[in-house]
């Protein structure tokens, strides 16, 4: 093959080489220059076809060999334009054929994205960026995609995103052009679409994004930013650089769609919602003046009106501006009031005053201010400081609920694979189906009023959690049981008792052993003690280890009780019911061991709430006294 | 009638800044016209005549923002002084002096924007 153009060709040897080429090629030139700049019809089918002679130019100027890509009367064909010198003087060799299907293949694979299969950015740069046309041109960008990205895992985050592709495609039309145009960007292009049909088309869009299903991350719900511009001649390239622009002004609310044109109105009322507390009015008005094209304004005079308004709207505030000084309730007491009600957590507010001095600066910040502004007020400062800082505040909010959602999601996990292991439980031990339920609610009910009562002891909601949840497991070691000894009719002896003593060490053990890869989590810590403990005496007379008093783990004493109460009340095989009131009443007595004074106080009280919670009507109809 | 760079000129204003501020020559004008309605000269001598010099701190308070922010420099300066001699204080005797300033860089400015208004 001679494809160097430096190689110098006789004309015989070019003459092979036209014949070599055509039997490929069903249309093959060779051009010397002036062919290629006087012939007045185009080179390849008269004057119907999209004209090769600037890249023919191109070509013998370059010595590189050219390809394109053509169409002509509804076929595809390909042109290569390769320099060549026939008896030292530059020629074109012009070489065209129909794209087959095979090629037509091939160059799919080049132009498609692997992760979503939608055409990727090369197709983007090679063949849309550059054409003109009348189109809707959108930009799809995913809202907090790299979070996701992180927090879920990378295979996570490419199942997303072929998820999303999908949703997409489903959106548009079938003819329009889907690219992944960035990492988490997509960019749409609808030729001749009606603009009513556009708008409606990017809402089906933002739907498609928001109920789109990522295998193995149901809970997650991605959103996507979508913006539109139409486009009527220009390129593809500069309706995208519009539509990010309109995003860019947008982009605080994640699942935005806004297009330009007729739909702006539709797209007002989403305006992020500004309060302006001043008590001149003239200040206000020239804030107000300043923000309103881009932010819903509301104006308070005073700082009690403000702090009224920042109730009433909650949520739907997006920011904040402040003056300091103003008659009644100042700024700085309206950002006390804020900051001490948590409420600057999520609500930006920007002190403005002519009170700049560092120190009335620093007040203002560690009140909880997000920023400051000071007079004279410049428009074009205070427009891009509040945008930047509603947009901060907007982004946080969207990564706290993301990151909530799924640390409840693996909560939710968690307790699933408890209750299943909970359930085989009960059914080996024939217990009742709600024992581990009830001792669940039971150690809530009293670590709540332990909390309230001890001085010493400080588990927040959380960690309170954890041990009910960890509690489901208290007799994990029944397993390794035996049968016979577990649920025999009538009394152990002494040695069976022995035996059925060891499943608190048995099972303390196997949470040892299965929770291997788990140390320091506080679940696996709990489920540990509760296990093992959970037979021990306030007096030293439990089982196994006699530990006594504080030195028994404060999460077992609780379950300990809750374990006897639930015990007592429930039918077992060698027992019936005993009525709530009852076994109140024998655990206080101590007919059931000794456990800590200040738990039982917390018995005491929450008596009502046990009997409310735990409702038996049919146990209380079944076994009225003993 | 007079333009309102004429106007910003006559009384010693600083019309080329607060016109960048301001969001151009039209918005200028018409915050700058808003300044004949305002009431803090008014609250202030109020609250000057009746001795109340937290209210007399607030109205000046308020004056000196608002010239400030109109670019009315000539304003501004006598409204700091008078503010500062107010700020904390119990009695409104130790503004007295600066009143005076102020009260007539008031009316040099009230009127060209008056006549700025015709």
């Amino acid at each position: 093959m001679l494809n160097n153009h430096e190689v110098n060709l006789t004309d015989e040897e070019a003459a092979a080489e036209v014949a070599r080429v055509a039997k490929t090629y069903p249309v093959v030139r060779l051009l010397s220059a002036d062919q290629i700049k006087s012939e007045p019809n185009c080179l390849l089918a008269g004057d119907r076809c999209p004209c090769l002679r600037q890249l023919s130019l191109e070509a013998l100027a370059d010595s590189d060999e050219v390809s394109e890509q053509l169409l002509n009367d509804g076929v595809e064909y390909r042109a290569r334009l390769r320099p060549l010198k026939v008896e030292g003087e530059p020629r074109v060799l012009l070489m065209v054929r129909p794209i087959d299907e095979q090629e037509a293949a091939e160059e799919d694979l080049v132009y498609t994205d692997v992760l979503t299969s939608v055409r990727n950015r090369r197709y983007y740069e090679e063949k849309l960026r550059s054409a003109r046309m009348k189109a809707g041109v959108a930009v799809i960008d995913l809202d907090d995609f790299r979070v996701f990205n992180d927090t879920c895992g990378r295979h996570a985050g490419d199942l997303a995103l072929g998820a999303v592709a999908t949703a997409i495609r489903s959106g548009i039309r079938s003819t329009d052009e889907l690219v992944r145009y960035g990492c988490d960007k997509f960019v749409a292009v609808m030729p001749d679409i009606p603009s009513d049909d556009f708008a409606r088309r990017l809402r089906q869009v933002s739907d498609a994004v928001r109920s789109a299903f990522i295998p193995g991350h149901e809970h997650v719900s991605l959103t996507a930013c979508v913006g539109g511009v139409r486009i009527h001649g220009e390129t593809v390239d500069e309706g995208v650089g519009r539509a990010v622009q309109l995003l860019s002004r947008t982009k605080a609310k994640a699942g935005t769609v806004v297009t330009d044109g007729d739909f702006i109105e539709a797209f007002q009322s989403e305006k992020p919602l500004v309060l302006i507390v001043d008590d001149s009015e003239m200040n206000r008005a020239i804030l107000n003046e300043m923000l309103k094209d881009e932010y819903c304004i509301l104006e308070a005079d005073n700082g009690r009106t403000a702090l009224d308004m920042v109730d009433r709207y909650g949520d739907e505030l997006s920011l904040v501006l402040l003056d300091i000084v103003m008659p009644g309730v100042s700024g700085f007491e309206v950002l006390a009031d804020l900051s001490r009600r948590s409420v600057v957590d999520n609500l930006p507010v920007i002190m403005i005053s002519s009170e700049d001095s560092d120190d009335v600066v620093l007040r203002a910040y560690e009140l909880g201010a997000s920023d400051y502004i000071s007079r004279p007020f410049d428009s074009r400062v205070v427009r891009r400081r509040v945008s930047n800082t509603i947009r901060l505040y907007a982004k946080q909010r969207r990564l706290t609920s993301l990151l909530s959602q799924q640390y409840n999601e693996r909560v939710k996990n968690s307790r699933m694979l408890i209750d299943i292991m909970a359930g085989v439980m009960e059914l080996r031990n024939g217990e009742s189906g709600r024992h581990v339920t009830n001792i669940e609610k039971l150690t809530e009910l009293l670590l709540g009023c332990l909390v309230q009562r001890s001085d010493t002891i400080s588990l927040d909601n959380e960690e309170r959690s954890t041990i009910a949840l960890a509690s489901a497991l208290h007799d994990i070691g029944k397993m390794a049981i035996d049968d016979a000894i577990l649920n025999k009719p009538g009394r152990l002896t002494s040695e069976e008792f022995e035996i059925m003593k060891t499943h608190t060490t048995i099972g303390a053990d196997m949470l040892l052993e299965l929770g291997c890869h788990h140390v320091g989590n506080a679940l696996m810590e709990y489920a540990y003690q509760i296990a093992r403990w959970h037979h021990e005496r306030w007096d030293g007379k439990g089982y196994p280890d006699g530990l006594k008093g504080d030195d028994i783990p404060i999460a077992a004493q609780v379950v300990s009780v809750a374990d006897v109460y639930d015990a007592l009340t429930s039918v077992r095989v060698y027992k019936d019911a005993i009525p709530h009131k009852e076994a109140i009443q024998m655990i206080l007595d101590g007919k059931c061991g000794t456990f800590n004074p200040l738990l039982l106080d917390c018995l005491l009280e929450v008596q009502d709430r046990i009997a409310e919670t735990l409702a038996r009507p049919a146990d209380v109809v079944a076994f009225p006294t003993i | 009638m007079i333009s309102m760079r004429e106007a910003y000129e006559k009384i010693g204003a600083n019309y080329d800044d607060a016109c960048a501020r301001l969001m151009g020559e039209e918005m200028l004008a018409r915050f700058a016209l808003k300044f004949l309605d305002d009431e803090s000269m008014d609250k202030l001598e109020a609250a000057m005549a009746a001795g109340d010099a937290e209210g007399a701190f607030m109205a000046a308070h308020t004056l000196k923002g608002v010239s400030q922010n109109l670019g009315f420099d000539n304003l501004y300066e006598p409204a700091v002084v008078v503010t500062e001699a107010l700020r904390g204080a119990d009695a409104v005797d130790g503004a007295r002096e600066g009143m005076h300033a102020l009260q007539q860089q008031y009316a040099a400015t009230m009127s060209a924007l008056r006549e700025a208004a015709e």
